[in-house]
C-alpha cells in the first residue's frame, strides 16, 4: 500500500529507535535565518538506500510530502518538517516524493528501508568519537573493518540470490544459495545450501545476510534455517569470537581456495 | 559459374542462434565499455582532493545541462539558503562526485564474497548513520561544530566505496 507521502526521504531514524524508517537523504539540516525556501535541499544521497533506488540524486529539492509542502519561512523549519514526517514513517512504507530537479517537478517513490541499530554497537568498528572522525580513514575505520571479517569464520564464502530457475534446481523460490561454503568449518553450511532464514530473519539478498550475521553478537547463538537435499533443515552454531587480526587486503578476486 | 548470391544464401543451412545470444554480447560490451573507461579514471579518483574537486565542478555542470526528472513543470525560483563556509562546499562537492562515480559503476555483480559484501554493506551503513547525523547537525547547536569533521568522514568512506564496487566490478566481470 502506498502512503500519499510527497517527497523525501531522509535518512531518518531516530538513533536509539531501533527499526526505525531510514531513507538515505542527508538534507544536512538548515539555517534558521535563510529566508523563505521552496523546499529541502538534497545535500547527499546514502549509497544503496531507498532514496538511491528510487533515483533521487544530491541537489535535488524536496517540495511536498504527503500533499504537504515544505515551502517554509527558514531552511531549518523546512528540514523540521521532513524529520517529523520520517519519525511517523514505518520501514517498508512506500513513500512518494515530490522533488524538484533543475527547476523541473518529478515524482519518486521510495520504500522506506530498516535502520540496522547493530551499527550503532558499542565496539563497532566505526563507532569513535568526533575528534577522530576524518583523521585517518585507511587505518582506523577500514582496516578493523576488514579484520573482522576476512579470516574469519565466514571468509571465503560466496553467495547468489537464487533466480526463479535456480529455485526450481534448488526446490526453493526464495533464498541465498550458499556457491562457496566458508573456509572455515566452524559455521556448518555446505556448498548448495540455500539459507532460507537466520534467527527467524528471511534473508534478502548477499548484502542483506551479511547485515543479519554482522548484528550477532560473540557467543550468541545463530540458527541457519536452510533447504538442503531438497528439505529444510536447521543449522545451529555460537557465534564465534572476530578474529584479533588477519590481512589487511581490502579485496580479493574470487579464486582457488588457499 | 558462380551461382546469384540470392540463390546461394538460400543454400546456406538454418541455424538458430542460442537464447538471449545478442543481449549477452551487448551487455558484455557494455560492461567492458564501462570497466575499460574506470580504468581510466581511476588514478584520477586516486589523486584525491583537488582533482575530485575539480571533477565534482564538471559533474554539476554536467548534471544541470544534461538531466532532466520524468515529469516536466516549471516552478518559480524561491530558494534563499545561506551559502555554506568554503570548506563545506569543497567537501560537498567532493562527495557529490564521487556520488556521481558511483552511479557511474556497474551494477552490484550476482555473485558475491562474504566478506567484500559485508564490507561494503558494513560502509553504506555508517554513511547513511552520517547523513543523518549531518541532517540534524545545525538543529543540534552542540553538534554544528562537527559538521566538517562528518563531511570529511563522509567523502573518505564514499572515496572507499567506489574503490571497493570498482574492484567488486572488475572481480565479477573476468
Amino acid at each position: 500500500m502506498i502512503r500519499k507521502f510527497s517527497i523525501l526521504t531522509l535518512c531518518l531514524f531516530a538513533a536509539a529507535a531501533h527499526g526505525a524508517a531510514v531513507l538515505g537523504v542527508n538534507i544536512a539540516s538548515g539555517d534558521a535565518d535563510s529566508g523563505p525556501v521552496e523546499g529541502v535541499p538534497v545535500a547527499g544521497v546514502s549509497p544503496g538506500g531507498p532514496a538511491e533506488a528510487a533515483g533521487l540524486q544530491t541537489g535535488d529539492v524536496l517540495i511536498a510530502i504527503g500533499g504537504q509542502t515544505l515551502m517554509a519561512e527558514s531552511a531549518a523549519a523546512a528540514s523540521a518538517v521532513l524529520i517529523e514526517f520520517m519519525e511517523t514513517a514505518n520501514p517498508g512504507d512506500a513513500l512518494e516524493i515530490d522533488y524538484l530537479r533543475n527547476g523541473r517537478s518529478a515524482r519518486a517513490t521510495a520504500v522506506a528501508g530498516e535502520f540496522d541499530p547493530s551499527v550503532m554497537r558499542p565496539g563497532f568498528p566505526f563507532r569513535r568519537s568526533l575528534e577522530q572522525l576524518g583523521a585517518d580513514i585507511e587505518t582506523q575505520l577500514i582496516d578493523p573493518l576488514v579484520r573482522q571479517w576476512r579470516g574469519g569464520v565466514f571468509g571465503g564464502m560466496e553467495l547468489v540470490a537464487l533466480t526463479p530457475d535456480l529455485g526450481r534446481y534448488f526446490g526453493t523460490g526464495q533464498g541465498i544459495l550458499v556457491v562457496r561454503a566458508p573456509d572455515s568449518d566452524v559455521i556448518p553450511l555446505r556448498d548448495g545450501d540455500v539459507i532460507m532464514k537466520i534467527g527467524g530473519r528471511t534473508a534478502q539478498s548477499p548484502a542483506h545476510t551479511m547485515r543479519i550475521l554482522r548484528s550477532y553478537e560473540a557467543g550468541e547463538e545463530l540458527v541457519f534455517e536452510i533447504y538442503r537435499d531438497q528439505r529444510e533443515q536447521t543449522v545451529e552454531v555460537l557465534m564465534p569470537a572476530a578474529p584479533a587480526q588477519g590481512s589487511l587486503e581490502f579485496l580479493r578476486p574470487f579464486g582457488p581456495r588457499a | 559459374m558462380n551461382a546469384p548470391v540470392e540463390q546461394r544464401l538460400r543454400r546456406l543451412p538454418e541455424l538458430d542462434p542460442p537464447a538471449s545470444a545478442w543481449q549477452r554480447v551487448t551487455r558484455a560490451a557494455r560492461r567492458e565499455r564501462r570497466l575499460a573507461r574506470w580504468r581510466q579514471l581511476w588514478p584520477v579518483i586516486l589523486a584525491g582532493g583537488l582533482t575530485v574537486t575539480a571533477a565534482g565542478l564538471v559533474v554539476t555542470i554536467v548534471l544541470v545541462t544534461s538531466q532532466e526528472p520524468a515529469t516536466v513543470a516549471p516552478v518559480p525560483e524561491l530558494t534563499v539558503v545561506q551559502a555554506p563556509a568554503p570548506e563545506l562546499n569543497r567537501l560537498r562537492a567532493q562527495s557529490r562526485a564521487l556520488e556521481t562515480m558511483l552511479r557511474g559503476l556497474p551494477g552490484q555483480p550476482e555473485l558475491v564474497r562474504a566478506e567484500n559484501a559485508a564490507a561494503i554493506a558494513t560502509i553504506e551503513d555508517r554513511i547513511a548513520e552520517l547523513d543523518w547525523r549531518l541532517s540534524r547537525a545545525r538543529a543540534d547547536a552542540s553538534a554544528g561544530s562537527a559538521e566538517p569533521a562528518l563531511w570529511r568522514e563522509r567523502v573518505g568512506l564514499m572515496g572507499e566505496l567506489v574503490r571497493a564496487r570498482y574492484t567488486e566490478a572488475g572481480i565479477a566481470a573476468y
